[in-house]
């Protein structure tokens, strides 16, 4: 703020008269609204500009004759060499000239007008970003940009003019020179002490200064039209000189991608472009993407258009009768169809994980795959990649209509009863799955176990796969996928789970238990000190595969995995789970406290943020080999089948 | 292995609470009987039709006087499938009490008592107090089990029998207090006749404030 004053202040509080007489005199072509700008704004008691007329003769002095030189290259253009050469020389001699010409005083320069291709130097962009984050800081540009939109020039000129002070300051005192409002340089200005570039910098911002000056405090207030520009009988030859200048510098803001002066609205047009490229690199926009989809963001659900846990309150109804058995994660699964918010990040990501899976069809459990996996599946797609890597898609195409044929079947009465048993036990708080609802997925749901049941008769129907199933048809409102993505679980990933004698369960029970016991001795000593076996506290986990424990979020963010990776993602997440809180479990001290804790651990916002949690459950278990959990289950299955 | 820590828990609980005794009471019986509902209307007086199938085994602690006695009653709710009585039964033994429900309007429900019986007999104490229990009473209408016939298989069993409603809140407490009542009857019948094999870990200095069956020795 004080920068903006800074530039149109003291020029208004100047009386106009006073300023026109001296520069008029001693330059003939410089129009007075511009001499009275320079005066105002580098100080009246010392004119940079107001050099003698003998100092600037001494600046061109030197200067070679351009126009012989020209005129030797233009005869020159047959041979390219000797052109190219006497072309550079050319482009040298006027660029000195230049410098000479601007540090000596306008005649010069305006008896040598630079012209766009001569290699006039803009202040380098280092200098532009130091006047943009250092002094005049980020503030009075921005407003620049914010007022220049309402206001045509006023407000954003003096910033303008603000910020090339503090430049032009900076340039002077880089140059050893005492700063302009110290000292009058005018008799040192001429010498030839210093380097020309700087001098040129400098002498480039008081031009422009002395451009952009009438028109902040020399026009009249209230005529925008007059303020877009220096009035017209300004604009003589040192004028165009001035405009030309001016244009160069914009050029040179462009050019430079700094972006920090918005001379004209024009040039504020131009701009966008570069600075996009430059505020969003390529790498983090993919980083971006990766995160996305993997819905880091709170609220989790929204960029991934999954379904979460809603709102304390906003549970859809029935909910509140659940008089607290269970946490009725599942009550708010019901978002098919609800308005999918895609951001490009994400829709990057997905064309890429498609390519993945059009590439190589087959051989899925590639390394990519697993880590795109593991960032999470969008809900749109988790059936088709559930189906993919799980092998149920495979087994669909081998077995068209099977499933059709399993539902015309023969009839198992005591199967179907136990399963009808279920139905209106499955996720009773979600609305799909109550008896009436339209459409209702108790149908589905019988169909999808009463297939099971009879395709797989050694496992028939267990309470559990109820769950499952249901989640299952939720994720891909497709009974035959579901139906093969049962079948996946129960036959393949998780063995001997669900049958009659539910001997790879307890196995897997007792396998997370020997766990423990290495990874986190203390949780296990606190268990086998109070009694408690493991099958209290975690069956609901393995056999539920953490449906209505886990928010559903998460549920599907671990499904993912497991159809990927295989049942050891339970002990990851069990182990997980127990890790992050073994703090608050060795609290307890009695079987009700562990048994709550347990509870407990699966809520709160460690199991709410999937993102992180996922990434916990691949990092805080540590190392957990498939070959040792093999050779724990071999272990824990003969253990059990010893007693009997 | 079972029996070994589940004693454990017992006595290192019964240290740190302040009560007489501590029970541990199973409900067992065919799915969907109104196991879970039951022991909500008993341990929070309240019922909903939304209950989710048990998975696996669960429990709920409520303390009651009776007798001029704290009573801590450790409730234990399972899953009525039959394929999980392999997870189930590891949780009998220690139990005092049990309570065998059945459905009055499910025939099968009613035909499985016998076998739930003979699983009692097989994986629990001997002493082990059953109460028979017909749920769902409230539903007159569709019963298919008559209460004579409750009666008389109850009385085959040597058990005794209530009909009750999870719904309608009928005999529900009752059904519980009967069952402490027998157990604490039992328990001191047990320690009158000072049957060695039921009373030696009872004869402790700590009594009153220890758990009460000594199922360390227990024939299980």
């Amino acid at each position: 703020p004080g920068h903006r004053q800074e530039g149109p202040t003291p020029g208004q509080s100047q009386p106009p008269a006073a300023l026109l007489g001296t520069p008029g005199a001693q330059g003939a072509a410089r129009p007075q609204g511009v001499s009275g700008a320079v005066e105002t704004h580098s100080g009246v008691r010392h004119p940079p500009f107001s050099c003698s007329p003998l100092a600037s003769q001494a600046c061109s002095a030197p200067a070679p004759d351009l126009g012989a030189l020209k005129r030797k290259a233009g005869r020159a253009a047959p041979r390219p060499a000797v052109h190219a050469v006497l072309r550079s020389l050319l482009l040298y001699a006027t660029q000195r000239q230049a410098g000479a010409g601007r540090a000596g005083g306008r005649e010069a320069a305006a008896r040598c007008p630079p012209r766009p291709q001569d290699g006039l130097q803009g202040p380098t962009r280092f200098q532009l970003l130091r006047a943009r984050f250092t002094g005049t800081g980020r503030e009075p540009l921005k407003r620049t940009r914010e007022v220049g939109r309402q206001d045509q020039q006023q407000p954003g000129r003096g910033v303008v003019a603000a910020t090339v002070h503090k430049l032009l300051e900076k340039t002077s005192g880089a140059a050893g020179q005492p700063g302009p409002g110290q000292e009058p340089p005018c008799g040192a200005q001429p010498g030839r002490g210093r380097p020309a570039g700087r001098s040129r910098v400098r002498d480039i911002l008081r031009t422009l200064l002395a451009a952009e000056k009438p028109a902040a405090p020399g026009m009249p207030p209230g005529g925008p039209g007059a303020s877009s520009r220096a009035p017209p009988r300004a604009a003589g030859r040192a004028g165009s000189v001035l405009s030309r200048l001016r244009d160069k510098f914009q050029q040179g803001c462009l050019r430079s991608e700094a972006g920090v002066l918005p001379l004209r609205p024009e040039g504020r047009k131009q701009r966008p472009t570069p600075r996009r490229a430059l505020l969003r690199p390529v790498p983090r926009m993919l980083c971006t993407a990766s995160r996305a989809s993997a819905c880091v963001c709170p609220p989790p659900a929204r960029l991934l258009a999954c379904v979460a846990e809603p709102p304390p309150g906003a549970v859809g109804p029935g909910a509140a009768g659940l008089g607290g058995v269970q946490p009725g994660h599942t009550a708010s699964l019901v978002s098919q169809g609800r308005p999918v918010r895609v951001c490009k990040a994400r829709r990057l990501r997905l064309r890429r994980l498609r390519r993945l899976f059009l590439r190589v069809p087959g051989d899925t459990h590639q390394k990519s795959v697993k880590r795109y996996i593991r960032k999470g599946v969008p809900l749109e797609h988790r059936a088709r990649v559930w189906l993919g890597v799980s092998g149920a898609q495979a087994q669909m195409d081998r077995n068209p209509g099977y499933y059709q044929r399993l539902l015309q079947g023969e009839s198992d009465g005591s199967l179907e009863e136990a399963i009808w048993t279920d139905m209106n036990r499955t996720f009773p708080d979600n609305e799909r799955f109550r008896r009436g609802a339209d459409p209702c997925l108790q149908r589905p749901l019988f169909n999808v176990l009463a297939a099971y049941g009879r395709h797989n008769r050694d496992v028939g129907y267990c309470q559990g796969m109820n769950f499952i199933a249901g989640y299952l048809l939720l994720v891909t409102a497709d009974e035959e996928e579901a139906f093969w993505l049962l079948d996946a679980l129960v036959g393949q990933i998780l063995p001997d789970y669900y049958g009659p004698a539910m001997l790879g369960l307890r196995t897997d029970q007792e396998v997370l238990g020997q766990l423990v016991r290495t990874k986190l001795p203390a949780v296990a000593a606190l268990l086998d000190g109070h009694g408690v076996l493991w099958a209290l506290v975690v069956s609901r986990w393995f056999i539920c595969l953490f449906v209505d424990t886990l928010p559903v979020e998460t549920v599907l963010r671990v499904w993912d995995c497991l159809f990927s990776e295989g049942s050891k993602i339970i002990f990851r997440v069990a182990l997980t789970l127990i890790k992050q809180h073994q703090a608050s479990i060795l609290e307890a001290s009695s079987l009700p406290d562990i048994c709550e804790k347990f509870r407990q651990i699966t809520r709160g916002s460690f199991a709410m943020e999937c993102h992180t949690f996922m990434r916990k459950i691949f990092s805080e278990p540590g190392s957990l080999p498939t070959s040792s959990i093999r050779r724990l289950r071999a272990r824990c299955r003969a253990q059990l089948l010893a007693p009997q | 292995m079972a029996s070994a820590t589940d004693s454990r828990y017992g006595q290192k609980e019964s240290s740190d609470q302040n009560f007489d005794y501590m029970f541990k009471i199973l409900i067992i019986g065919n799915s969907s009987v109104g196991k879970t509902s039951f022991l909500f209307r008993y341990a929070d007086d309240s019922f909903t039709p939304a209950f989710v199938s048990t998975v696996g085994i669960d429990f709920k602690v409520k303390t009651i006087y009776r007798n001029d006695k704290r009573i801590k009653l450790q409730i234990w709710d399972t899953a009525g499938q039959e394929r999980y009585r392999t997870i189930t039964t590891a949780y009998y033994r220690g139990a005092m009490g049990f309570i065998l429900m059945y459905d009055i309007t499910n025939e099968e429900s009613f035909n499985a008592v016998q076998d739930w019986s003979t699983q009692i007999k097989t994986y629990s104490w001997d002493n082990a107090q059953v109460l028979l229990v017909g749920n769902k009473c409230d539903m007159e209408d569709e019963r298919v089990v008559s209460s004579e016939r409750g009666r008389q298989l109850a009385d085959h069993l040597g058990f005794e029998f209530f009909e009750a409603s999870a719904k309608d809140n009928i005999n529900v407490k009752q059904t519980f207090e009967r069952l402490v009542d027998v157990i604490c009857e039992k328990m001191s019948e047990s320690l009158d006749t000072a049957d060695p094999a039921v009373t030696g870990a009872k004869q402790g200095p700590q009594l009153t404030d220890q758990q009460a069956p000594p199922h360390q020795d227990c024939a299980c």
